[in-house]
């Protein structure tokens, strides 16, 4: 059994991400049926952007707690208990910080991308391209900053609330109607991840 | 291992039982002097109602109707013409509305399938 699918078994069960596909099928094909619901004549997103842009963030918000909820209780737990020693006596810290961030957080992210692009082509809902930016920016700031987190304080209940908390305020940007910042934000993601791999290399197990 | 086999499986019935359901989800509309309306095609049927002036509905078959007073149901995906106000009122959300879902998931079910019998075959030969 090669390190991958032993990651994935450990992450998920036997038929945890099933669960996730299902979970976001259904996310997807809720964001259809919630703009036709404000807007019944129409499936062009462009016509409501500011409507599409709030669906969307929602959205990304519920499938991110989920995730933030594999990566504090998976993660914080495997540095609590010491689990992650096993799997450092398979591979090198590198490959197995990126292939857990790999299996946590980009493999959800990019499924949900993939199934939302297959559910808009199947009901002709033509979204404008810029929701994957959006999307991708705010689902990376909350699973970086959750990363680098559960990896400083190695508890996976307190990183877990810290989070939760952290969700609160991108919630509150969203309210505010500030969303457009999360254009800009890429940059910081990307910084946060390497923070959080820097944090995982030099982390006292 | 990953069973993509199963996860196929399972997002190919998802696809076909969203395209079968039709959801409880009912609006009205007003059209007003509108020189061209198309109904949306994501409804099940539609109740046009004139109040004033006079429409010509174009089925997608070039049949068509001129509707001055009263009410008619049809079916969507049709187009009105006309001068005057209107009211529809539209029946049966579908999420999936045009043909080619059911292509997708049959396509999606028939992969999962055989991957699922490949690995059951290798799985086979590994034990025995």
């Amino acid at each position: 059994m090669g390190v991958v699918s032993f990651l994935i078994k450990h992450r998920y069960g036997e038929y945890g991400l099933l669960s996730y596909i299902d979970l976001e099928l259904a996310l997807s094909v809720s964001i259809v049926a919630s703009f036709n619901f404000f807007h019944p004549q129409t499936r062009n997103a462009s016509v409501d952007q500011l409507l599409f842009n709030i669906i969307t963030f929602t959205i990304g918000i519920i499938l991110s707690t989920l995730v933030i909820r594999n990566i504090c209780l998976g993660m914080g737990q495997d540095l609590y208990d010491g689990t992650i020693i096993s799997f450092l006596q398979m591979r090198n810290r590198r490959a197995i910080f990126l292939l857990s961030y790999f299996i946590d957080v980009l493999l959800i992210g990019g499924l949900f991308l993939l199934i939302a692009e297959l559910v808009f082509l199947l009901s002709s809902f033509t979204p404008p391209i810029t929701w994957i930016s959006i999307f991708i920016s705010e689902y990376l700031l909350l699973c970086n900053s959750s990363y680098l987190i559960a990896i400083l304080i190695k508890r996976p209940f307190r990183s877990f609330f810290i989070s939760i908390s952290l969700i609160f305020l991108v919630l509150g940007i969203e309210i505010t109607g500030n969303m457009i910042i999360f254009n800009y934000l890429l940059p910081l993601d990307l910084i946060l991840g390497h923070l959080a791999y820097y944090a995982f290399r030099k982390v006292q197990i | 291992m990953m069973r993509v086999g199963i996860y196929l499986i399972s997002l190919g019935i998802f696809i076909l039982v969203l395209g079968e359901i039709t959801f409880p989800l009912n609006t009205t509309l007003n059209v007003n002097n509108s020189s061209m309306y198309i109904i949306p095609p994501w409804y099940e049927k539609a109740k046009v109602s004139v109040n004033s002036g006079s429409f010509l509905i174009v089925y997608h078959n070039y049949t068509y109707i001129l509707l001055v007073k009263g009410s008619i149901t049809i079916k969507p995906a049709s187009i009105l013409y006309g001068v005057g106000n209107a009211s529809i009122l539209l029946e049966g959300y579908k999420i999936f509305y045009n043909q080619s879902y059911i292509a997708v998931g049959i396509f999606l079910i028939i992969v999962g399938v055989g991957l699922e019998i490949i690995r059951f075959k290798r799985r086979k030969d590994h034990q025995f």
